[in-house]
């Protein structure tokens, strides 16, 4: 696996070399700044397989590098791993907002670097060879994907892979968990629409929904992610909580005009159910529990039974 | 797999470490230097700016290389120095941090008696 490692400070450099040898990745490259490694990325003969980021660097933070390089053809999907010597949430936030799929704390663990870089391994491969159920797929326009998988939606702000939000919780820790919420969103129909439109306008469908759920939400900063099967989840702050029902007014007018704006008829209208704003809990709240609560929820306020209860993301 | 802790390992880690070290003399004549700008109102933050920088590279790599205590209030240090040039001068608020960061120079110092080695699996 090929990986480009970026820090400003030497030392950790030296020390990723270390340690990424010592643990058997031997491809590995290494930029001191954002601008050395724009230059690595630009001049690889073959698109590296992972990036390691620092986030605090001068100049080009390594967020806004990471917004560089999510715009790069080449890299929309690789995984990349933030490091940093910083726990706080706003970076995290930032980091899995603007593409991050992972999250690791200095001092650098070798142990826990090895979990990440076998966890990116994986989601390489599946993009490599496009197999479903690891994390999510990119799913370009042509490409076909199953009702059920996780594809990711790109292009809208805010929105993460499966993956990524995973971690994204998991990074939180319990405390953080109990300052945010989490919404459930299923689009009514879902597998109808599907069967009847096909992948490609199906996954236009996924990309005006997801783009609907971060207007009726940005005034909060979300992170928002597409779990399959029709189902979307935003983890927005704990307070002020969220009313389901203006929140699916919110989501059906922007709907509605974005499908009009397309050229679709009333007919081909397309509706998003929401569930009641899920709260974390100090105790016995995990990233599966939190989201399966927020599926379940727009379950009982609709009173439907959903394609889909149960998350299936890559437990790890 | 764990990381095989093999010479050449073990020198680089060990070297790395003797490099953390040096810099560290550089470092706290630095963190010195801006303490004495403190108690000015004219260059307190810029001074707050400057030792920031230094804490934060300290806390990304002293519990690495076999400092995790030295490490952890680098990084206490980090954010009190971030809450402090979010805000206009306040000297109250420095003050509120400057027996954290006579300690923290103090354990410094004492860093240089540490003789520690790389375990097995690469830790100190």
């Amino acid at each position: 696996m090929k990986i480009l490692a970026v820090d400003d400070e030497p030392l950790i450099l030296r020390l990723l070399e270390t340690t990424l040898k010592g643990l058997g990745y031997s491809e590995n490259t290494f930029a001191e700044s954002g601008a050395e490694a724009l230059k690595c990325l630009n001049a690889a003969p073959e698109p590296f397989d992972c990036i390691l980021l620092d986030i605090r660097m001068p100049n080009l933070s390594g967020i806004d590098l990471l917004k560089q390089i999510r715009q790069l053809p080449s890299y929309r999907s690789t995984p990349v791993i933030m490091l940093t010597a910083l726990s706080e949430k706003s970076y995290i936030d930032e980091s899995f907002a603007n593409g991050a799929t992972d999250y690791l704390t200095k001092p650098l663990d070798a142990t826990e670097l090895l979990a990440r870089l076998r966890v990116a391994r994986l989601l390489c491969e599946a993009n490599t060879n496009q197999q479903p159920s690891v994390g999510a797929l990119p799913a370009r326009e042509g490409e076909k994907f199953d009702f059920s998988d996780a594809i990711q939606i790109e292009d809208v702000p805010r929105v993460v892979n499966s993956l990524a939000m995973e971690n994204y919780l998991l990074q939180l820790g319990r405390l953080g968990m109990f300052k945010l919420g989490t919404i459930g969103f299923q689009i009514r129909n879902a597998n109808g629409l599907y069967a009847h439109e096909g992948c490609d306008e199906f996954r236009e469908i996924l990309t005006d929904v997801a783009d609907c759920i971060f207007e009726a939400t940005r005034a909060v900063n979300p992170v928002i992610s597409y779990l399959g099967s029709g189902c979307f989840i935003a983890i927005v702050p704990r307070s002020p909580n969220f009313s389901s029902e203006d929140l699916e007014d919110l989501i059906t007018t922007h709907l509605v005009n974005y499908r009009t704006e397309e050229g679709f008829d009333a007919e081909d209208e397309v509706r998003v159910l929401v569930g009641e704003q899920i709260n974390g809990s100090l105790f016995g709240s995990s990233p599966l529990k939190i989201i399966d609560q927020a599926l379940e929820s727009v379950q009982k306020r609709h009173a439907f039974v959903p394609s889909r209860v149960s998350t299936r993301l890559m437990a790890i | 797999m764990t990381m095989a802790m093999t010479k050449e390992l073990y020198d680089a880690l060990k070297d790395i470490r003797e490099s953390f070290l040096n810099d560290l003399v550089n470092q706290i004549g630095q963190m010195e230097e801006f303490c004495k700008y403190l108690d000015d109102p004219d260059y307190a933050l810029p001074a707050i700016v400057g030792l920031q920088g230094i804490v934060h590279k300290i806390s990304g790599i002293a519990g690495s290389v076999g400092f995790p205590k030295l490490g952890e209030e680098a990084g206490r240090l980090d954010i009190a120095f971030g809450e402090i040039v979010q805000e206009p001068y306040d000297a109250a608020s420095i003050d509120a941090v400057r027996g954290q960061l006579e300690s923290f120079l103090y354990r410094l110092e004492d860093a240089f008696e540490e003789k520690l080695v790389p375990t097995e699996d690469g830790r100190f």
